[in-house]
């Protein structure tokens, strides 16, 4: 009899999985009627992962959240309408402190708009009412499946390459409705890119120097150098700008790989770049500089060991900047080729264009913040 | 019979508890939401049925197969301080669903079923070498070939998340060894529902058959049970139950290990009344956790953080409490 | 009610251990009579305890048959021995403490299917094999409180609750003081009287001498003898067994069994006075 039991309750069970799909609430829009779209601003949009987001319109109130959300947060700013429709902050994880004097030159009501952590669950999203999220594309299984059951539009972006810049800033302007801004924005972009280009057409093979580019970390006392892996835009940049990357080897992992002196003294690069994020890079520039360690290194005696440029951010990730940090290594890897170009023009010219500052808060706001050998 | 009762009273208390976490959480404001909130906000229906509801039950269905798991292995290894664990099962299933993902495109059944098969595999592993170790008593050997297993396979996990691609192919390396219900939904549920229930109502219908798989075997023998197997139904039953919950959860530990212990002491190591009331305990312990871990901060802790923590700590108190009179 | 005069027989059994390479038995056959209560004597390593595993099917033999109740012991399935026999083994380790009640409960496994649970009569014989050995009032102590000689006594219990035609035990007496080897002999009596076959092995003569009906001598690998108590305990087989000089005196219808070299055997009757 008991038999029966253990077999009745198995068939039950596997029927059950049979309708897996249980939809208990109908996943209608929560933002007007449910009728087929119609509507003359319906429009839809196709996220980093390739999922079709449908809008009846363009959404009002537009939430970040989850890891990395900074560069997203930098990107929605480029659009005038950024201001208006981001209703909340989500801390940062680099450098809070500085990650809020700089949003609050972008954003007049920063000081009145509530923060929230990064790690909000899905909930705690939700409570902000939001019309859309955006997320980097891992945040879809910690908080991108709850979000979606609760019937809020979710849409991964990735900035990660040049190419995801393109694609995810449409995505952008797509949701705060700017396609003309847009157009601005990738005319800056595509112009400063086409004149590195073009200036490094005939570049030979011999002409590329071998470029070792190192993110310094101390964190919890230990002192570590690490090499990106070559899908990453650091690596991006330096092939972009003339160089050819020789630590690709060492990065088979999916993110920073730690390597030691030995390593990189057995490279013998040509040209050094240090990338600071969470402390000043000049100080540790200088001390390498002194370290007779490094001094033994031939890039160090031909003064070739730099530090990379950052004011608020570092200008090597995958935030807005990286333009800048384009332009900047162009000119230090062949500097006969960019010697017209100067650093802190582009710098101005970046912010007033893509920021809409005024000359003045560059001048006070951003420039003392300057750090690396950006001249 | 005092297990009887006690078991009433723990069921009721689960109930309790089960109705009061659907109304816990971080929406509209942190911790309480008021009931009228369901009749009045089509977002709080939903957030409630499409998302506590599923992952409430996911956290009972997590606490109750580790527990029941744990009370198996406790029993038929003759050893109280083993649980899934412990034994390379917990891993060896969370191993087998990162491999399914990986290389076998990942589908829910495929994912259980290599879990499954691996989770077997980590047991089988770790009670074939705790017979080869020349070295202390056999409580001490099935533990060190455990947790040997169960590093291996976590070992095997963290390569294989060094090598697959970091942004989309699998969870993050701490879903898995910290176990975490995030990203639970209705779908998780009914796949792993044909599994738990069943394995479940096997060690639940044969608690009575553990005292006597306790026994040393001439006896177990002598009592016309066919020790062999019976000892493989139940162990099948619990690594059935255990991968398919870490295969939606990740690694949750302690759970396996503390219940049972205090389960014995509740009402005695007659397996009879203490494997109901591991199982429902575990599903109370669990479903606690869990409510902390979504509802505390803002953020989610991982689940396994605040079952090591109440787990372990609860270990320890009764480890120097009473003499080691582990029964 | 008897059909047959042997209720256990074994023919040629041949046993060695995996891997030993040693052969425990070459050729035994032995048999034990239905009713009676028989004694498997032996020096130690004799492999008394290998037999009664035999017979209990737990170990199967490299060669020879091995019938209860005049059937094939293949030919019965594993409940039926459960119910056909119980063991009492020397000593039990468990690593869970149950009370002495849930114990003895657990004898009567072998009329419960798998996915059962005790009923309220599984119950009650439980109880009734408690009293039969004189420990009801252990019922709900537990097991780890209990003296050597009250689990001993829970142990039979146990065994009883099986409600055998055959009990086995291993060395009975043995880490028992002399109040509880008595109990434990009354117990014995008693089931012989009520129909129940007795086998247990010993490696004391005197306890033989004092409880068996029959005696099975074993040593060197075989059967040295084996017939009713009085004609195997003789001098010459005892001697020859243990390879010493014994003595075997006839006090009243029992025998005694001493060393010749002045020392003596321990005995452990129930009222004997200590002999120098």
């Amino acid at each position: 009899m008991r038999y029966r039991l253990v077999v009745t309750v198995t068939l039950l069970s596997l029927a059950l999985a049979g309708c897996a799909r249980v939809p208990l609430l109908a996943p209608e829009s929560r933002h007007g009627a449910s009728s087929p779209a119609s509507s003359d601003t319906a429009f839809d949009v196709v996220d980093a992962r390739g999922r079709t987001v449908h809008f009846e319109h363009p959404p009002g109130r537009v939430l970040v959240s989850g890891k990395a959300n900074l560069m997203i947060m930098e990107a929605i700013y480029l659009f005038e309408s950024g201001a208006e429709q981001v209703p909340a902050f989500p801390q940062a994880g680099q450098r809070k402190a500085q990650s809020k004097v700089f949003l609050s030159l972008l954003d007049p009501n920063y000081e009145e708009k509530p923060q929230f952590q990064w790690s909000a669950s899905g909930e705690q999203i939700a409570s902000f009412d939001p019309d859309v999220v955006l997320m980097k594309s891992f945040m879809a299984d910690q908080v991108g499946r709850a979000l979606e059951e609760l019937g809020i539009p979710v849409v991964y972006v990735d900035f990660e390459t040049p190419e995801q810049y393109t694609r995810d800033l449409r995505i952008l302007a797509k949701l705060l409705d700017e396609e003309e801004r847009l157009d601005d924005i990738l005319e800056y972009y595509d112009s400063q890119q086409e004149r590195v280009t073009e200036r490094l057409r005939d570049l030979s093979r011999e002409e590329e120097p071998r470029v070792l580019l190192l993110q310094y970390s101390d964190r919890g006392g230990e002192v570590a150098f690490n090499v990106p892996p070559a899908s990453w835009i650091q690596t991006v940049l330096v092939e972009r700008s003339g160089g050819r990357p020789i630590w690709t080897d060492a990065a088979q992992g999916g993110g920073w790989t730690v390597v030691n002196f030995e390593q990189i003294a057995a490279w013998n690069p040509d040209k050094v770049f240090v990338v600071n994020y969470f402390s000043g890079v000049d100080q540790v520039v200088e001390k390498l500089r002194e370290d007779p360690k490094w001094q033994s290194l031939a890039a160090v005696q031909e003064g070739e060991l730099y530090g990379f440029p950052k004011d608020f951010y570092s200008w090597d990730q995958p935030d807005p900047r990286w333009i800048l940090g384009l332009t900047w290594l162009a000119k230090r890897m062949h500097p006969a080729r960019f010697s017209d170009v100067d650093i802190e023009t582009e710098l101005f010219t970046f912010f007033e264009e893509m920021y809409r500052l005024e000359e003045n808060v560059i001048e006070n706001d951003i420039v003392p913040h300057l750090e690396g050998d950006w001249k | 019979m005092t297990a009887r009762s006690t078991l009433f009273v723990l069921v009721g208390a689960f109930l309790v508890l089960f109705l009061a976490s659907l109304l816990l959480g971080r929406y509209p404001q942190p911790y309480w939401m008021p009931i009228s909130l369901l009749i009045d906000d089509p977002l709080a229906r939903r957030l409630v049925l499409n998302l506590r509801l599923p992952r409430v039950l996911t956290a009972c269905l997590l606490g109750a197969s580790l527990s029941g798991a744990g009370s198996v292995l406790q029993m038929i290894f003759r050893n109280p301080l083993v649980e899934p664990g412990f034994l390379g099962v917990s891993q060896g299933a969370a191993f087998g669903a990162a491999v399914s993902i990986l290389f076998l495109g990942g589908g829910p059944l495929a994912i259980e079923a290599t879990a499954t098969v691996f989770a077997g595999l980590g047991l089988f592993l770790s009670h074939l070498l705790a017979r080869r170790i020349r070295y202390g008593g056999w409580t001490l050997r099935l533990v060190l070939a455990g947790i040997a297993v169960a590093a291996l396979f976590s070992a095997g996990l963290g390569l294989l998340k060094y090598l697959a691609d970091p942004l989309t192919e699998l969870p993050a390396i701490v879903f898995w060894i910290l176990g975490a219900l995030w990203g639970i939904t209705w779908q998780d549920v009914l796949y792993i529902a044909p599994m738990v229930a069943p394995a479940l109502l096997v060690i639940y219908l044969m608690r009575w058959r553990l005292n006597l798989l306790s026994l040393p075997d001439e006896i177990a023998f002598s009592l016309g049970t066919a020790p062999g197997r019976e000892r493989t139904l139940l162990l099948g039953a619990a690594v059935v139950a255990v991968a398919a919950v870490v295969s939606v959860a990740g690694v949750v530990g302690w759970v396996g290990l503390i219940v049972p212990h205090i389960s014995r002491r509740l009402v005695g190591a007659d397996a009879q009344g203490a494997v109901p009331v591991s199982i429902v305990s575990g599903a109370i312990f669990a479903l606690a956790c869990d409510n902390l871990a979504r509802a505390l901060i803002a953020g989610e802790i991982p689940l396994g953080i605040l079952t090591s923590l109440f787990g372990a700590g609860l270990f320890l108190l009764l480890l120097t409490r009473k003499a080691p009179r582990l029964g | 009610m008897r059909e047959h005069q042997t209720l256990v027989s074994a023919q040629g059994l041949a046993f060695s251990y995996n891997g030993s390479g040693k052969a425990v038995f070459r050729d035994l056959s032995v048999n034990i009579p239905d009713g009676s209560i028989t004694a498997i004597l032996g020096p130690n390593g004799s492999g008394k305890t290998t037999l009664l595993h035999l017979i209990l099917g737990f170990l199967h033999p490299n060669q020879g048959l091995i019938r209860l109740d005049g059937r094939l012991q293949s030919h019965y399935s594993r409940r039926e021995m459960g119910r056909f026999m119980a063991l009492v083994p020397q000593n039990e380790h468990l690593a869970f403490n149950l009370s002495s009640l849930e114990y003895v409960l657990l004898g009567r496994a072998p009329y419960l299917g798998p996915l059962q649970t005790p009923t309220g009569r599984d119950r009650e014989v439980a109880c009734a094999a408690l009293r039969s050995t004189g420990a009801e009032d252990l019922k709900d102590r537990s097991l780890d409180t209990l003296s050597g000689g009250e689990q001993q006594l829970v142990a039979i219990a146990r065994a009883l609750a099986q409600e055998p035609r055959l009990l086995l035990m291993d060395e009975p007496t043995a880490h028992l003081d002399l109040g509880n080897q008595g109990r434990v002999l009354d117990v014995v009596r008693r089931l012989a009287g009520e129909g129940v076959t007795v086998a247990f092995t010993t490696h004391n003569p005197n306890l033989a001498a004092s409880l068996a009906s029959h005696v099975i001598l074993i040593s060197g690998g075989g059967v040295l003898a084996a017939d009713a108590t009085g004609l195997v305990l003789t001098e010459e087989n005892l001697s020859r067994t243990y390879g010493v000089d014994v003595a075997v005196v006839q006090i009243g219808d029992r025998q005694t069994i001493w060393l010749r070299d002045a020392s003596c055997v321990e005995d452990h009757r129930p009222g004997a006075a200590q002999k120098l």
